[in-house]
């Protein structure tokens, strides 16, 4: 356990101007102080200044134009779009093939146990002669920190300038019960398996209905274990469609992540035998809502004021065992202009927490007239579409309508004269709060600050301060495992201490510092002077890691648990919910491993799970945000230490920009 | 008789705020400017004031029945601004109170982030200044708007003297400065020493109901010959004609 306070000030406020301000706020926080439950608050309690509260957060009305909703940027994506793909296998060591053929690509196996050198493991090569030269294989041992904290790896890696040649695999257990499972890359990356779970919306007792394509080669033979939460697993068969196509099904009886192991032995184009396996996880959740069969409302407070759209719902009551329940509700508006064409209008989107009670009752959803005045639209032409309602956790669809039309109470008054659309218009005071995370007594408080942060479930801080010159803080909350809402609440709270703070984040922190700036008021809207949001080797797109950690977790053990939020299925469904004026707030770069002329790599188990070119974690496509500021990829650089190449965060050249340019 | 001591001063024809003044054609009303600028004391607390100093001679029957103030400050988080009008008899009334800071929800614990204000404060403005905080206007205070507390409360007090507008900023960390002010004020007649203007009283209202009427005429009588009382109307000591013709002169409503 890091000893280090939650945060430290570098800024040069005085410590007397925080002590006044944090009496004060002392004062005012008292009545609505909290007992000590949360882990900021443990963790506090090394601090001088314990003034604690878990305060009310107040939610945005988010709007985007009309232009985000034509680009596609605000649908929640098809699950086809975002599939799990793999050119390698990850199973038991006692299902794979003793044998492959090698590819043009890279060519390893690695074995992978809690105790691996306790095994006999090595690698043949079958050429004419037989014998097998010492060149053609290199060893070495790898840590597995990402994926599993129950294991570590060997892995042999086979020269590349061997083509086309049989390899075997020679593996003999310490003991009858010994487990280990095997990485297998052949080096056919154009043989590959890809996988997706057929909808967003997976809830308990509904079924799940995975599907399954495999490139370049025929499906010989198919099986899926799908682990619950409870551990329990079951081997499900595909259902094959036909050569290169299978479907499987199941229903989750349980709330909670799923992993999906699916394993394809295939025949590729030329008469060899591969195996390919996809490692996916899912979070299934109850249906804690469904949109209700009344008519949407729509009413105006006050003339030309924004028009509140209460979309009904039916909740269920929330479980004793059962948290904080938010849920995110969205949907396209759309109109007909003069001529009786449907227009888009805008997109509208606000975070709402649910009453424990549950019952029948209406979500809110904001619109600015100015919208309708834009789109030259009247009121009573509106109807939403894409109606949809997520929940924060991993952002799984809950309930979806694709058109609803909605009903007036009262006249509707739309202003004139609106030139073009307005930042004010794309956020908006809600007055509706939901429930934040504990404030962080500092010892010093005020001012404007960057706030660096690292990522997903790490014990060290990534950045290296000495190239961080401006007024800056560090958040640290080390190995957690937080969904982005929870780790962007966790910046509100943090930012309370502060009149305005940029963020620089690595990895999901990301994630969190947008989702922060989509959803909640914080200090990061007062943040001015530069870019509001820079993310450094942010996972964007999600990483199949998430799904690979699961897999391995359920074997060997996993530190911080299943993020399933930085799976590609939740990262896109997240993303989708981002709009563009807040990606254009966002500077992201990405790093990749130094290619040279042989076997490149950032980490070597990694690399043969991510798509190149990588950083050990982030594949370069997934680190793109559509619609951010590109500010580059560089080689050389991994995604954290204990990589091959230095960890991106400790690149000075860019750490430096980081700081300059940072709005504070 | 009327002069004025500031830098200078304009009469103006202002919207009175009460509803006597609404209808009295007797207010005059002097602006009062400052427009040399200064810097406001970043965090400490330390007031920056402001004098306008005000000398009505001629009469000393002067109250004050009317007050607006035209407030230009640069300041990059106005969230930091505590305001205060002072009269010369000592009374304040706080203009802007820290604006915007909540405990809770936007703008935030530090209030409003907005920077600058060039603002009237008018009792007649339809939003307060504390319902006011924009991320993307500047100025953020900007029109005529309510201050934080009343203004009313230096109505009836004299004008005379030194009015002071206090500054202070109370959050370390961004600094600001005062640019120009102005003060205007509305002045009537209180020979009376009441602290409701002359031209506020109704003449024959003697059961104050704001009309002179049956009512009023029927108390005027019933006091006929008597010496003093509210209905000595002429002050010569007895009810009698004199005061009848003051009656009939003011005879219907007093607005």
């Amino acid at each position: 356990m890091n000893k280090e306070p939650w945060h430290n000030r570098h800024g040069f406020f005085s410590f007397l101007i925080g002590f006044k301000r944090e009496f004060k706020r002392g004062l005012n926080y008292f009545n609505g102080m909290k007992p000590c439950h949360s882990i900021a608050l443990i963790v506090m309690t090394s601090l001088s200044m314990a003034v604690t509260a878990q305060d009310l957060v107040e939610v945005k009305n988010v709007s985007a134009p009309p232009s985000d909703i034509l680009s596609g940027r605000l649908r929640l994506p098809e699950p086809s779009a975002s599939p799990t793909t793999a050119w390698t296998a990850l199973l038991p060591f006692d299902q794979a093939l003793t044998r492959f053929r090698t590819g043009e690509g890279k060519s390893a196996v690695a074995l992978i146990a809690e105790d691996p050198f306790a095994w006999s493991f090595e690698l043949d090569l079958i050429d004419q002669s037989g014998t097998a030269p010492k060149s053609a294989f290199l060893e070495q041992s790898a840590t597995l920190e990402q994926l599993t904290t129950g294991a570590s790896a060997r892995v042999i890696r086979v020269d590349p300038k061997l083509l086309d040649q049989d390899v075997m695999i020679n593996v003999v257990p310490p003991s009858s019960s010994a487990k280990a499972w095997m990485l297998v890359s052949d080096g056919r990356e154009d043989v590959r398996l890809s996988t997706y779970v057929g909808s967003m919306q997976r809830l308990r007792n509904n079924p799940v209905i995975l599907h399954a394509a495999v490139e370049n080669a025929r499906i010989i033979d198919s099986q899926c274990t799908v682990r619950g939460p409870s551990g329990s697993s079951l081997s499900l068969s595909f259902l094959q469609l036909d050569e290169r196509t299978a479907s499987a099904m199941f229903t989750p009886d349980r709330v909670g992540d799923w992993t999906i192991h699916s394993l394809f032995s295939v025949r590729d184009d030329d008469g060899g035998i591969r195996q390919r396996s996809t490692q996916q996880v899912i979070r299934v959740i109850d249906r804690t809502l469904s949109f209700a069969p009344q008519d949407l409302e729509i009413t105006q407070s006050e003339a030309g004021g924004a028009l509140l759209l209460e979309v009904p719902v039916m909740i269920q009551p929330s479980g004793e065992l059962d948290g904080i329940r938010r849920v995110a509700l969205a949907a396209e508006v759309w109109g007909r202009d003069a001529d009786g064409v449907s227009v888009p209008v805008c997109w509208v989107s606000r975070i709402h927490e649910l009453s424990r009670e549950g019952g029948s009752s209406a979500l809110e959803l904001s619109i600015d007239p100015r919208w309708l005045a834009l789109a030259s639209v009247e009121a009573s032409s509106l109807e939403f579409r894409e109606l949809r309602v997520h929940d924060t956790d991993g952002f799984v669809l809950i309930d979806h309508r694709s058109v609803a039309r909605p009903e007036l109470d009262g006249s509707i008054l739309i202003p004139r004269d609106v030139p073009r659309a307005t930042a004010d218009m794309m956020a908006s005071r809600s007055d509706s709060m939901v429930t934040g995370r504990s404030t962080p007594g500092l010892s010093s408080v005020g001012g404007h600050v960057l706030l660096l942060s690292h990522g997903y479930c790490t014990d060290q801080f990534p950045f290296r301060l000495s190239d961080f010159s401006g007024d800056y803080e560090l958040y640290e909350d080390y190995s957690q495992n937080r969904t982005n809402d929870e780790f962007a609440l966790g910046y509100e709270a943090f930012g309370r201490n502060f009149k305005s703070m940029g963020i620089v984040g690595h990895s999901q922190a990301g994630h969190a510092a947008t989702h922060l700036y989509t959803f909640y008021w914080s200090a990061l809207d007062w943040a001015t002077g530069g870019t509001r949001i820079q993310g450094v080797g942010v996972p964007w797109l999600g990483t199949s890691l998430a799904g690979n950690a699961a897999v391995l977790g359920d074997i060997f053990g996993i530190g911080c648990g299943v993020l399933y939020d930085l799976t590609y299925d939740g990262s896109t469904a997240w993303l989708s919910f981002i709009p563009s004026w807040v990606r254009a707030e966002t500077d992201f770069w990405t790093t990749s491993f130094e290619d040279g002329f042989f076997y490149d790599y950032c980490q070597i188990i990694t690399d043969l799970l991510l798509t190149d070119p990588d950083d050990g974690t982030v594949e370069r496509y997934a680190g793109q945000l559509d619609g951010g500021n590109n500010r580059g990829h560089k080689e050389g650089w991994c995604h954290t230490r204990l990589m091959r190449d230095p960890p991106q965060c400790k690149d000075a050249s860019r750490n430096v920009i980081l700081d300059a340019e940072a709005a504070r | 008789m009327k002069s004025i001591v500031n830098q200078f001063a304009v009469p103006l024809f202002l919207a009175c705020a009460t509803s006597c003044i609404t209808t009295n054609s007797d207010a005059d009303s002097y602006r009062f400017e400052v427009n040399e600028s200064a810097s406001i004391p970043d965090g400490t607390g330390s007031i920056r004031s402001i004098p306008f100093e005000v000398a009505l001679s001629g009469s000393p029957d002067l109250i004050v029945t009317g007050i607006e103030l035209e407030l230009d400050v640069l300041h990059p988080w106005i969230g930091d601004l505590l305001v205060t009008l002072r009269s010369p008899s000592g009374i304040t009334s706080v203009l802007l109170d820290r604006n915007g800071q909540v405990p809770l929800g936007f703008p935030g614990p530090f209030g409003c982030g907005g920077d600058d204000i060039s603002v009237t404060l008018t009792e007649n403005a339809a939003t307060a200044v504390d319902e006011v905080c924009s991320i993307t206007s500047t100025p953020v205070l900007v029109g005529p708007l309510r201050p934080h507390q009343s203004l009313a409360t230096h109505f009836g007090s004299e004008p005379d003297g030194i009015w002071f507008i206090d500054l202070q900023d109370v959050q370390s960390g961004d600094s600001g400065t005062f640019v120009s002010a102005a003060l205007l004020l509305e002045i009537e007649e209180d020979c009376d020493g009441d602290g409701i203007p002359d031209g506020c009283i109704c003449a024959g209202d003697l059961n104050d109901d704001s009309i002179i009427d049956g009512s009023d005429l029927a108390g005027l009588l019933s006091s006929w010959g008597r010496s003093g009382g509210s209905a000595d109307l002429d002050g010569d000591g007895s009810v009698g004609g004199g005061d009848l013709t003051i009656l009939l002169a003011g005879w219907g409503s007093c607005l």
